[in-house]
């Protein structure tokens, strides 16, 4: 019986850090990322054209001036807020969970795809893989709509990365 | 006698949709986007009350004062957000994802140790030290465990296990993770 092709790797902070922003990035529909900069514009727009043609009141001019910053919140926060936020959490989240971090090991073959270190392993078919998500650095095999494993790609080889995507359909693997 | 290396308790157990669901809604009201959800919707709620005081100043004249009525609707339709739609919507969300997985509605054998617990069957082995979980809650359907690097929720069902295993285990997990461990009854945070 054909063994398959293996690799062993341990999971750096920055394989961490890389894995968190791009799943950031996948599971981010773009629609959102469009409909929250455009309302942050309109914000920014609509509180500007009011501060500067129609003061009113004290109690009006704070409601323009919240107007503005919770525009130019919206509008940075797909760009520059939200990966801000998950590099430092994915960060400290790595550290902190550093000494249950093991060398992986992955054994590809024709038929099945298994992952294991000292403390979690997980044996797979093709038909056991919902769909599998590529991106710059990382390959993200998921198990349900949620739930998956990852793969950093500097420890794959590109013949691991053709015997694991021959496990699924085509239209199962998606590009980041 | 019990040696060191055998395990205190071993249990079979099998989740349903609605039990995962209920899962994850606690998992999000403890580390997902409900998270905080109090003080999130007491903010909004302070903002709708200054609104509102704007607006009754003004003697509800919304033409003079015609941003004071969208922020108070943005603020109370938020306070709903947080307090009714995103738990809600953790639930939908862990019973679809349930659904969809060829995982998480297999068996699996449980052991339990004084410092770690492991679940296995054929496609799947997981060992979980107590160190590592960051929250258990118990509810009376339910042990939700939050924690670790990877598949960091784990639900054990109360559902199929006799009183006393329900009850050693209770006690166990109340013994080994005294810091993490909850008893609620309508399994969210009190």
């Amino acid at each position: 019986m054909k063994q398959g092709s293996v690799s062993s790797f341990l999971i750096t902070e920055k394989d961490y850090v890389n894995m968190s922003l791009e799943r950031l990035k996948y599971i981010t529909p773009t629609a959102n990322k469009i409909f929250l900069t455009a309302a942050g514009m309109l914000a920014i727009v609509t509180g500007s054209s009011l501060f500067i043609f129609y003061r009113g009141g004290v109690f009006f001019i704070i409601c323009q001036l919240i107007l503005i910053v919770a525009g130019l919140y919206m509008v940075s926060y797909s760009d520059v807020i939200n990966p801000y936020i998950t590099r430092t959490a994915a960060v400290k989240y790595y550290r902190y969970y550093q000494k249950s971090i093991f060398s992986k090991t992955v054994i590809i073959s024709d038929d099945t795809i298994k992952i294991r270190d000292e403390s979690h392993s997980l044996v797979l078919t093709g038909d056991m893989i919902f769909h599998i998500a590529e991106g710059k650095y990382t390959i993200f095999i998921y198990t349900d709509p949620g739930e998956f494993t990852f793969i950093p790609k500097r420890a794959m080889s590109e013949e691991q990365m053709d015997l694991l995507k021959k496990l699924i359909p085509e239209d199962k693997v998606v590009r980041i | 006698m019990l040696s060191a290396t055998d395990p205190i308790l071993l249990i079979k157990n099998k989740i349903s949709e609605e039990e995962y669901g209920k899962g994850c809604r606690i998992y999000d009201l403890r580390k997902g986007r409900s998270a905080g959800r109090e003080w999130k919707a007491s903010v909004f709620f302070a903002l709708a009350m200054l609104m509102l005081f704007i607006l009754m100043r003004s003697g509800f004249d919304i033409i003079q004062n015609p941003l004071s009525p969208v922020i108070l609707g943005a603020c109370v339709f938020m306070c709903i957000f947080y307090i009714i739609i995103l738990p809600f919507a953790a639930e939908k969300k862990g019973r679809d994802t349930f659904r969809k997985s060829s995982l998480l509605c297999k068996e699996y054998e449980i052991r339990i140790y004084r410092d770690r617990l492991e679940m296995k069957n054929k496609n799947e082995y997981l060992k979980r030290y107590y160190t590592e979980i960051t929250d258990c809650i118990e509810t009376n359907e339910i042990f939700v465990l939050i924690g670790g690097i990877e598949k960091n929720l784990l639900v054990i069902s109360k559902n199929g296990l006799q009183e006393d295993e329900k009850d050693q285990l209770s006690r166990i997990f109340r013994k080994e993770m005294i810091r993490q461990y909850r008893k609620t009854k309508k399994g969210e945070k009190k």
